[in-house]
């Protein structure tokens, strides 16, 4: 579904603040795979999920996805192909709008949206029933602006916005991250049923390593740009929270056997 | 609630004002722990200010008994109300009660420190209390011997790895694994065994040790490409803490005290003790898997082999460490390195690490103690320790805080003794 080749992106590239956010991703998403990437602050994983998305175009390398190369295409472009949720709950829906208005706006994605009336009994019904799935008690409140609704109901809103229209690819970027522990558990499981019940290929960042462990088929970990572990497979269905601290630890210490350790420690190791 | 405690030279009280309940009673056990932890193995309540116990109270004085006992300890209220006495009765604990120990104690003089642990054998340690205890061993020194000698970095000659048998009177640490062929070059990794208790970490990218224990008529064993090894009783344990300025031991100072107890210059170590941190390094790959055209400890691709701790690691666990010590020439192909702060000493240790649990006071025997341990808890890391001596960003050595170090004289032989 998702093919990634050779993707580099520099930011700042010739000054003193130049960082090589990605140093050559390869990567290759099955269709209906479920992928988390954990990774380091500053280790290129959401740069990553921005150059899928197309918020800036990549150095080298290609993006493919359903079959089309998207390598050039703008942002706007791949969103017919894409559905993301952001991590700040306030950012994928109008604060203003109605909950149904927004939900109307979601299954229009990609197509001319006019001014005639959008709401019809049949759509009102449809809405109501795919809110009920969230268990939120939102299919009664259709008429209330989005913004009054707490920043877990928004963010599960967004979710079933992003996702209505079964995208090629979910991009879910930190989307727990700024709600509350309860909340934040009910969007994690909200996503895994979403996510299961649609079939979707979803590639998610996430700093919990306990999400990591209970949401996706496969788990990606990124570090200075590169994919350093990739847990997939029978690897996948031993893998603990415990590991990837592990892990964590791992690229961690990595860093920090310089060459002065080289020169001074390893000579007892002789 | 609130806990005063008063050390005493035989007893560590433990004053409880207000109600043990449920809402204080993980406060009240986290207090007996760190009391525990600290080497106060007498412990009693006051109990003559609790104005309430319900049963998660009791719960934490039962579980406080338990872990009192676990270490020769023990647990017993003093000085408790007529209501705390009922209660208690009525539970059918009243044998928690210490009244009349409670009312001696009262006519008790000022409380003094706890005792210090008395130096002894004409050596003096700065910064250490220590207490030594002959075990009975023989005074002769053991045979030690470096078994399969690989010289590190070159390639691994299969074929020249030796088995060794690690049962309970030996004491050994190296470069084993348990496997065969291409199981053996794909496995090597750090290895220690004390007591027929052997953990060793697979060269494989694991990052927890794996263990064997020998039980019945069953005896680890390992094929080694390297390894020190001696066979017999140790003949002293030190059990060590740091004096009163409460700064951690490190294993300099804990060799150095192996060194004088045993009064050999070369001396086998088995460590026990509460970690401050460790300082270590552990394969990463297997060193089977060295080609004989590579050049594994050239900076960076050496990060691909070993894996440095990189700062003090494993504080407030348990380590059993194994250490070879020797301050005289090496026989012909024995190898140990040279300890960057003391050119004069060639050190070999390897630490593996568990949950900390408090050992019993005294002169504690090695082999059970550590079986116990093993029966306990996996061992969680393992390392071959070295000492970063790099100006400025040097970790140091690794350091403890209290616990046995279970010594003996050995005697380095040139056969490799399998």
């Amino acid at each position: 579904m998702l093919k990634i080749r050779s993707l580099t992106k520099t930011f700042f590239p010739g000054t003193p603040n130049e960082v090589r956010a990605l140093r050559g991703i390869d990567l290759d998403l099955a269709d209906g795979c479920f992928a988390a990437i954990i990774g380091t602050n500053g280790s290129g994983k959401s740069t990553l999920l921005n150059a899928v998305a197309g918020t800036f175009l990549p150095d080298t390398g290609t993006l493919e996805l359903d079959g089309h190369t998207i390598t050039d295409w703008p942002e706007h472009r791949r969103a017919t192909l894409v559905g993301r949720v952001f991590q700040n709950p306030f950012a994928g829906t109008a604060a203003e709008m109605s909950i149904a208005e927004n939900i109307v706006l979601a299954t229009r994605r990609g197509q001319p949206r006019g001014l005639g009336f959008a709401l019809s009994h049949k759509t009102r019904d449809e809405i109501a029933d795919r809110i009920r799935s969230l268990k939120m008690g939102l299919e009664d409140r259709l008429e209330n602006p989005i913004g009054t609704l707490s920043g877990g109901q928004r963010q599960a809103l967004t979710l079933l916005m992003a996702t209505w229209l079964r995208p090629k690819l979910l991009l879910l970027d930190e989307h727990t991250a700024a709600l509350d522990p309860k909340s934040a558990a009910q969007v994690a499981v909200l996503t895994k049923e979403i996510v299961t019940r649609e079939k979707l290929t979803a590639l998610m960042v996430t700093h919990s390593m306990q999400q990591a462990v209970q949401l996706p088929d496969r788990i990606i970990m990124m570090h200075h740009g590169n994919i350093v572990e990739d847990y997939s497979g029978e690897r996948r269905a031993r893998v603990r929270t415990d590991d990837l601290m592990h892990a964590f630890d791992r690229v961690r210490r990595r860093d920090l056997f310089d060459s002065t350790v080289a020169e001074t420690v390893l000579p007892q190791y002789a | 609630m609130k806990l005063t405690t008063t050390a005493y030279p035989d007893r560590l009280e433990i004053k409880a004002e207000g109600r043990l309940d449920a809402a204080w009673a993980e406060h009240f056990l986290e207090a007996t722990r760190r009391a525990v932890r600290e080497g106060h193995h007498q412990l009693r309540l006051d109990a003559s200010g609790l104005e309430y116990l319900s049963s998660a109270g009791i719960r934490s004085l039962l579980q406080t008994h338990r872990e009192a006992a676990a270490v020769q300890g023990s647990f017993k209220i003093i000085r408790a109300a007529d209501f705390i006495v009922q209660t208690l009765r009525m539970s059918g604990f009243d044998s928690l009660l210490a009244l009349d120990e409670g009312a001696v104690a009262t006519d008790n003089p000022a409380p003094k420190a706890p005792a210090k642990h008395a130096k002894a054998g004409g050596w003096t340690a700065p910064g250490m209390d220590v207490e030594i205890h002959p075990l009975g061993g023989a005074s002769a020194p053991l045979r030690a011997a470096n078994l399969g000698r690989w010289q590190t970095w070159s390639r691994v000659n299969l074929a020249a790895c030796r088995e060794l048998e690690l049962g309970a009177e030996r004491t050994a640490l190296g470069i084993g694994t348990p496997g065969q062929g291409d199981d053996l070059a794909a496995h090597l990794g750090d290895f220690l065994s004390v007591g027929g208790c052997t953990a060793y970490l697979p060269g494989d990218g694991s990052e927890a040790p794996d263990y064997l224990v020998g039980t019945g008529q069953f005896v680890p064993k390992l094929r080694v490409a390297d390894a020190l090894h001696a066979t017999g009783p140790f003949s002293h344990v030190v059990r060590f803490q740091p004096d009163d300025s409460g700064s951690a031991l490190n294993i300099e100072q804990l060799l150095d005290a192996a060194f004088a107890t045993t009064g050999a210059r070369s001396v086998a170590a088995v460590i026990l003790a509460e970690i401050d941190g460790l300082v270590g390094m552990a394969w990463a790959k297997s060193p089977g898997l060295i080609a004989a055209d590579s050049k594994p400890a050239e900076f960076p691709a050496v990060r691909e082999w070993l894996s440095f701790s990189g700062e003090r690691v494993h504080g407030g666990d348990l380590a059993l460490v194994v250490a070879f010590a020797t301050t005289e020439a090496l026989p012909q192909g024995v190898s140990i390195p040279a300890l960057p702060s003391r050119k004069d000493w060639r050190v070999h240790a390897h630490a593996a690490v568990f949950p900390f649990r408090p050992l019993p006071n005294g002169p504690i025997e090695m082999a059970p103690t550590v079986q116990q341990l093993f029966a306990g808890a996996a061992p969680q890391a393992l390392l071959h320790l070295v000492e970063d001596d790099r100006p400025a960003l040097g970790l140091g050595h690794s350091a403890f805080i209290r616990g046995a170090c279970w010594c003996a004289p050995i005697q380095f032989t040139s056969e490799e003794l399998s």
